[in-house]
């Protein structure tokens, strides 16, 4: 084959190449449009998804620089544009602030986060999550922002409902507790103003003997009439009975003065302080106020260790605490049991670094399959209506999130009922951690 | 197979060989496109065995020796094209790990659809086995690149092959053991 021939074979094989190359190169430019097409509609839809969200999204990079801020960011913290500054400045400064903004949460261990952040230089608490991933070899976190504000508000509010709602419940029992003693009270007092009225005659023909005594006088007619009417009042009958009826009187007031007491730790605003708590006092005070509802139900023991520590909190709430679960124990007994053949204890004792609480019932227990949710706001066993599913839910929020304690639920063996066992850190132990976080951050 | 092989196939034979040979390669192993390839374009691998085979006939070499050859130039054009994939590697060593970490990587990026052999290396006591496994029975290219690579470098290493598996060349372990380790063993 000549070289002539050589080379137009050549190149009509590179020919037909570039003819390949150029419709693959078209094929390709098409590909390229469509792809581009494609991927700027996934970023505007995106964009659009992220804009639109109902959480605030708010991207920033390593060293907290703010990259991407929604537009519920923008609301939530009232802030124009954010781009290029801080996201730490949308917190209140604490000590710990950029390394929980720059930790992952799931890294953290914990899903959300709540933080107190600044709005117009107002604090406000807003539920975090914070997530990163690399974009183009840089570390990015994002955190997903809601603005807990009004759930808060709404929570307080329906904490205070659920509290007033308890309260309610108690009323008629407590009204029982009051009439009984105050009945007796008003009895004797008749007794009492009935006896006085005859002494009060008696008392006059005293004054009479005086004055005859004092004028020399024969006293024969006065002393036949005193003995006359001592014996109409049957004196030695009153002699008797008079101190009785007062002693019993002043138990009667004692006993609505207490039942007062308590219903008032119960019914009152909580208090935003903490403060050093007895916590055999409390089940007292909650016992005084539910003697009634237990009454019909059956028997309450309690076995209370003298010689518990005081414990550090907001005492309107574990009042409202150890409430709920007496009432609790009351509803499940009344559910399984009939009247009279109710039992539920409460034991109090010495733990390290604690005191432990036990309140067990013999109800029907809880089925294993809603013993994850019994502490979910608005859960509840109860017919649509008849419960607010708070009870428990603020049971564990006020032991577990405001008291750094504990609370697990058992279910007894054989469906011989329930027993929560609760663990409140005392107040030693409050201030030897808060020692420890502190040496840790110094 | 990206038609960059079939280009850089012909062209080694063109310059090799002379454009004859290459020419009767093309016709001999008569392929759908008469031979038409374009760098850009994706082929049969089938294609390649075909030409190799018609090259075996016209030149008489055994296929192997020819694609380890093959293999050879590839390795030359990668380096003249890549510079960057070599820059601060001085050991054969150092660098085929890299083929299955990086450079592979970097291919994936371009070419989502590419249907690459694995590398796998392991390295006990400064011997490097290097695994081969691919859908198409191309040991000995591979054998060609790892030949290459050491002799870029300079490095004083025994390569040796074992095949396993089917044993029609779509898996080889190679070993590399440098001289020294070797004398050491030895000593």
């Amino acid at each position: 084959m000549s070289d002539l021939e050589l080379t137009n074979r050549r190149l009509e094989r590179e020919r037909a190449a570039r003819k390949a190359a150029e419709e693959l190169l078209e094929q390709k430019s098409r590909e390229l449009f469509v792809a581009n097409q494609q991927y700027r509609d996934l970023a505007e839809q995106t964009h659009s998804i992220i804009e639109t969200a109902a959480e605030g999204i708010v991207s920033y990079d390593a060293s907290g620089v703010i990259q991407g801020f929604n537009q519920s960011a923008r609301q939530i913290f009232e802030v124009e544009d954010a781009l290029g500054t801080k996201v730490f400045d949308l917190f209140e400064a604490s000590q710990d602030i950029e390394a929980t903004l720059l930790t992952p949460t799931n890294e953290a261990d914990a899903e959300q986060l709540e933080l107190n952040a600044v709005r117009q230089g107002e604090a406000f608490v807003a539920e975090v999550a914070v997530s990163s991933t690399q974009v183009s070899g840089a570390l990015i976190f994002t955190a997903l922002v809601r603005d807990l504000s009004k759930r808060k508000v709404l929570e307080a509010r329906l904490s205070q409902a659920q509290k007033m709602e308890s309260v309610g419940q108690l009323a008629a029992g407590v009204a029982h507790e009051i009439n009984t003693p105050i009945q007796f009270i008003g009895d004797n007092i008749q007794f009492l103003q009935g006896a006085f009225e005859d002494l009060g005659e008696l008392f006059d023909m005293f004054d009479r003997l005086l004055g005859t005594l004092k004028e020399k006088k024969t006293t024969d007619e006065v002393v036949e009439e005193i003995e006359k009417q001592s014996e109409l009042v049957d004196l030695p009958f009153l002699r008797e009975e008079f101190p009785g009826a007062i002693e019993q009187s002043l138990e009667g007031i004692d006993t609505v003065a207490s039942i007062v007491r308590a219903l008032k730790d119960f019914s009152s605003n909580s208090s935003s302080t903490k403060s050093a708590l007895d916590i055999n006092r409390s089940i007292e005070s909650a016992l005084a106020v539910t003697a009634n509802l237990f009454r019909e139900i059956g028997e309450v023991t309690v076995s209370l260790s003298p010689d518990l520590e005081h414990v550090f909190g907001f005492g309107a709430q574990l009042n409202q605490v150890l409430l709920n679960l007496l009432t609790n124990s009351a509803e499940a007994i009344k559910s399984h049991r009939d009247a009279g053949e109710g039992l539920v204890h409460i034991q109090t004792r010495a733990v390290d670094d604690g005191i432990e609480l036990r309140v067990r019932d013999n109800g029907p227990g809880i089925p294993q399959s809603i013993m994850d949710r019994i502490y979910d706001p608005f859960f509840t066993t109860k017919e649509v209506g008849a419960g607010t599913g708070q009870g428990l839910a603020f049971v564990y929020d006020t032991i577990v999130n405001k008291h750094a304690g504990t609370i697990i639920a058992k279910s007894l063996e054989d469906g011989a009922g329930a027993e929560f066992v609760v663990f409140l850190p005392t107040m030693k132990t409050n201030m030897s951690r808060q020692r420890d976080h502190e040496n840790s951050v110094c | 197979m990206k038609g960059v092989v079939f280009t850089e196939l012909i062209e080694m034979v063109e310059k090799d060989l002379g454009f004859e040979i290459a020419d009767r390669m093309i016709t001999k192993a008569d392929t759908p496109n008469n031979g038409a390839y374009t760098s850009v374009g994706t082929y049969d691998h089938g294609e390649l065995i075909q030409l190799v085979i018609a090259l075996a006939e016209e030149t008489q070499i055994p296929v192997p020796d020819l694609v380890q050859t093959f293999g050879r130039h590839l390795f030359g054009q990668f380096r003249a094209v890549y510079p960057q994939f070599f820059e601060g590697i001085n050991s054969a060593l150092d660098f085929l790990p890299l083929v299955e970490t990086y450079i592979h990587v970097e291919v994936r990026k371009l070419y989502p659809d590419a249907e690459l052999p694995t590398f796998d290396c392991e390295t006990n006591d400064g011997v490097m086995e290097m695994t081969y496994r691919s859908k198409r029975p191309f040991a000995d290219l591979a054998e060609g690149l790892i030949r290459a690579c050491v002799e870029h470098f300079g490095d004083d290493i025994e390569i040796s092959r074992e095949e396993f598996g089917e044993m029609n060349g779509t898996e080889a372990r190679f070993t590399l053991a440098p001289q020294k380790v070797a004398d050491e063993a030895l000593a």
